[in-house]
């Protein structure tokens, strides 16, 4: 059997497994069940002006549930379900065994990312046609762009979120984890660790140096300032994330 | 196909940094083809050895080969079948779909249809229920989780036997079954043997099913490989035999050995002589006496022993320190 074929064949089982999956399911429903309120504030507001529904706004916050949150809270917890009963073993004992195991869960990582964001989009085009809803008149290459950053930056949080769920230690830990890594946390504890140590030495890195590396940073603003950043720093973390979660797969006992 | 369907050369691994040895320097090899039944107490390191032959566990020390192939550490090959320790399942899919994950895995070409005869061949499949109609033992759509023990292992053994593997490593799989089911699947691994050639590990302390089907056997004891035995060896050490007390043993050890040399005689630690014959039969206690006598040695106690298989490899496992062959 090939490398490509048995790759396949280990995709195949993951996609199988996600579409069983209640972590997965749960991701579906997030951003649905974020926008109810919002529309039901909107239809109580009644055009009467205390509450006001902008598209963009809203649009950018399914995203962010959606794709960024939600993606990595469905992979974590399809891991999460995996190792609760070394349910993985399945993958191990084959061919690939845990590199096609690891490549199967990126690229679902990424299946799902683009599966969410096109939920997403769907649930902007109902908050677009609701009557009464307030459009800032972004241009429609703009939003493309910064749908498709999302959708690299929660790809790659994904990723990441992968390497720290290794082990498996039940929801509590998939929906903290998840939570505080896309929320930036673990960027700004990396941010005070050094600002702290640098400071001793009155050199101030985090600004200069860190800012500009940090992932989150690129869900914070509707703008997209620098294209190359935007684009290729998920990529790269994608990337660095992705080898750290081959090694600790490698390292763990199925 | 290899010699040795399984061959380990200086297998170790070590927890707690080293504290608790689990396996120590194992080296194995299990004829293609046989049913190898490991043997020994709790925590001697059978299960640990079998995952790390499967590539569950990566080794501290030493190199596995399943049928001829080198694997790396954590490597596995896709020939295995694996139930190790407990099913490795998904909780929250049913039976159907965890095989049907495993299936896809492996790439069979008709998932579907493999899945069922797994499930058949562990007795999951579609039964005549008391109403006449036809129905899985199981409903689909019940959690892995809601299954009892006994039906989880059975699940176990059906993903260890999707795929046709060439080699299966089998930890307990009796576990939990009741013992009309237990007995079916004890046949079905030999006949998977006999049948096809599939190479079988399977530990389990329950030494009465591994005596009806185990071609060889290997004992493990505080982490060791102690020692390797066939099925024939183990039915000679089972033969009728006198045990002996004697006013001077060493000095009748050679006065059996020069006028009787076809009876093996041994030395116990409580100096009593333990005496068999070719053949598993029983000898022949008034010669014995008589060539005894003869030389002056006074025989003060003797009793004829039969053991059976399975005291016989509770004996191997325990070990009986200080017993030496003469």
């Amino acid at each position: 059997m090939s490398p490509m074929t048995a790759l396949g064949n280990q995709l195949r089982a993951t996609l199988y497994l996600a579409s069983r999956d209640a972590y997965v399911k749960g991701a579906l429903a997030l951003p649905a069940l974020m926008l109810l309120p919002t529309l039901v504030m909107h239809a109580w507001d009644g055009g009467r002006g205390y509450v006001t529904v902008t598209f963009e706004y809203t649009f950018a916050g399914l995203l962010d549930t959606a794709v960024v949150f939600g993606t990595a809270f469905a992979v974590s917890g399809l891991l999460q379900h995996g190792w609760d009963h070394h349910g993985w073993r399945a993958s191990v004992v084959a061919e690939g065994g845990r590199a096609g195991f690891v490549a199967s869960h990126v690229i679902l990582a990424g299946v799902l990312a683009c599966a969410l964001t096109l939920w997403a989009c769907l649930l902007g085009l109902v908050v677009a046609v609701v009557p009464g809803v307030a459009f800032d008149g972004t241009p429609l290459p703009e939003l493309f762009a910064l749908t498709f950053v999302r959708l690299l930056v929660g790809w790659a949080f994904a990723v990441v979120c992968l390497v720290f769920s290794v082990g498996g230690r039940g929801l509590g830990w998939t929906i903290v984890v998840t939570y505080l890594i896309t929320r930036g946390a673990l960027g700004s504890t990396l941010k005070w660790v050094l600002f702290l140590v640098t400071g001793f030495a009155r050199v101030d890195v985090t600004e200069a140096l860190l800012d500009p590396l940090m992932l989150h940073g690129l869900v914070e603003s509707f703008a997209i300032t620098d294209p190359v950043r935007f684009f290729a720093l998920p990529l790269v973390y994608l990337a660095a994330s992705s080898a750290l979660f081959y090694l600790r797969v490698m390292r763990s006992d199925a | 196909m290899a010699a040795s369907a399984i061959k380990t050369s200086g297998l170790s691994k070590s927890f707690g940094r080293g504290a608790v040895r689990a396996v120590r320097d194992v080296s194995l090899e299990v004829p293609a083809g046989s049913v190898f039944g490991l043997v020994g107490k709790n925590g001697a390191g059978k299960s640990t050895l079998l995952k790390l032959i499967s590539g569950l566990m990566r080794q501290d020390a030493g190199t596995v080969s399943v049928l001829g192939r080198q694997l790396r550490p954590c490597e596995s090959d896709p020939r295995l079948g694996v139930l190790v320790e407990a099913p490795g399942v998904y909780g929250r899919l049913d039976a159907f779909e965890n095989l049907m994950n495993r299936a896809l895995v492996l790439g069979l070409p008709d998932p579907h249809r493999a899945c069922r005869e797994a499930l058949a061949a562990v007795g999951l499949d579609e039964r005549t229920a008391g109403d006449g109609r036809r129905r899985l033992l199981w409903p689909r759509g019940t959690y892995v989780d809601d299954l009892s023990s006994g039906q989880r292992q059975r699940l176990g053994v059906a993903l260890a036997l999707l795929g046709s593997p060439e080699v299966l490593l089998l930890d307990e799989p009796l576990n939990g079954i009741d013992p009309a089911g237990a007995a079916e699947l004890r046949d079905l691994f030999a006949r998977l043997s006999r049948e096809r050639g599939v190479t079988v590990v399977v530990s389990s302390h329950v030494l009465s099913h591994l005596e009806r089907i185990c071609t060889h056997y290997g004992i493990m004891r505080g982490g060791a490989l102690t020692r390797t035995l066939t099925a024939e060896e183990l039915a000679d050490a089972c033969a009728t035999y006198l045990m002996l007390r004697v006013d001077a043993p060493e000095r009748a050890v050679a006065v059996l050995a020069e006028e009787l040399p076809g009876l093996t005689v041994r030395v116990l630690p409580d100096d009593a002589l333990r005496v068999s014959a070719p053949g598993g039969g029983e000898p022949d206690r008034a010669v014995l006496s008589q060539v005894l006598l003869a030389a002056g040695i006074a025989v003060t106690e003797l009793s004829v022993s039969r053991p059976d298989l399975e005291a016989e490899l509770v004996r191997a496992i325990d070990g009986a320190p200080g017993e030496k062959d003469r």
